[in-house]
């Protein structure tokens, strides 16, 4: 039982015995705002998407970009 | 231009299915809406414009009973930092098809590298304040460096590769939040 428990805690101490940097580093891809602003492209991508699909529809006569671009 | 923002600000009513996607670093959403919330909208502006629309609310009413689905949806993707773009299955036949893929990845950063290099000579001039600009502080290879990695971190909102191997690219803009960040991730180490 003493020698599982030595060697836990011999793995919890391992990175500062080492002597390795534990703070946290600026990372872009692990940044939560660059990934909610890549959720966000991603959104506003799909509602593009939905445009052209809702145009691409049928219509009797006239494309939906038509009725929609009319002044 | 003011109709087709009405009905971008309807579709973007539409329901997000599920939670966003993510492979390989790049992010999917994808949208539903109701073809019924979709004809409304533009019932509403053929009523109100009579003069002014191709077509009267009765004729859009009777096109939309013949869409074969009861929903539109779609699918949105960006792509983050280390994302695998590829040009898309339905232009395999391009030029693209033989570069190999560390070659358009270059090409890739290269496009990301020219976009941080036209945001940061547009912003050059902007004051700091004591004489100072923009410009002066990009002068230290450290902020410079730094601002550089920090716009081609910007997910990419758009890709276009072109038949004659040049690649486009789009950066999505930084949100407040993001932007509030910006001085924190320059100065940090």
């Amino acid at each position: 039982m003493r020698v599982p428990l030595l060697f836990l805690l011999l793995f919890c101490m391992a990175t500062p015995l080492l002597g390795a940097d534990t703070t946290r580093r600026y990372v872009p891809q692990y940044d939560e705002s660059v990934r909610s602003d890549c959720v966000r492209a991603a959104t506003s991508n799909a509602v593009r998407n939905l445009y052209d699909e809702s145009a691409a529809s049928n219509w009797p006569t006239i494309s939906l970009s038509a009725l929609i671009s009319a002044r | 231009m003011k109709l087709e923002d009405d009905f971008l600000k309807t579709l973007q009513s539409a329901e997000q299915v599920g939670d966003p996607r993510w492979v390989k670093s790049t992010c999917q959403v994808q949208l539903e809406i109701p073809a019924t919330r979709v004809s409304y909208a533009l019932r509403q502006f053929a009523d109100a414009n009579p003069k002014k629309s191709p077509l009267t609310g009765l004729e859009i009413d009777r096109a939309a009973r013949n869409w074969p689905q009861p929903v539109f949806g779609a699918t949105g993707s960006a792509a983050g930092s280390g994302a695998d773009i590829r040009p898309r299955a339905d232009r395999v036949g391009s030029r693209w098809a033989s570069v190999p893929a560390d070659i358009r990845q270059r090409a890739l950063d290269d496009a990301a590298a020219d976009a941080a290099h036209r945001v940061m000579a547009s912003v050059k001039d902007i004051p700091l304040g004591d004489k100072k600009t923009v410009g002066n502080a990009f002068a230290d290879p450290q902020i410079s460096s730094r601002v550089r990695n920090w716009i081609t971190s910007r997910p990419m909102s758009r890709v276009d590769f072109q038949d004659n191997l040049d690649v486009e690219i789009a950066l999505w803009p930084p949100s407040r939040a993001s932007f509030r960040r910006l001085p924190r991730d320059i100065t940090e180490p």
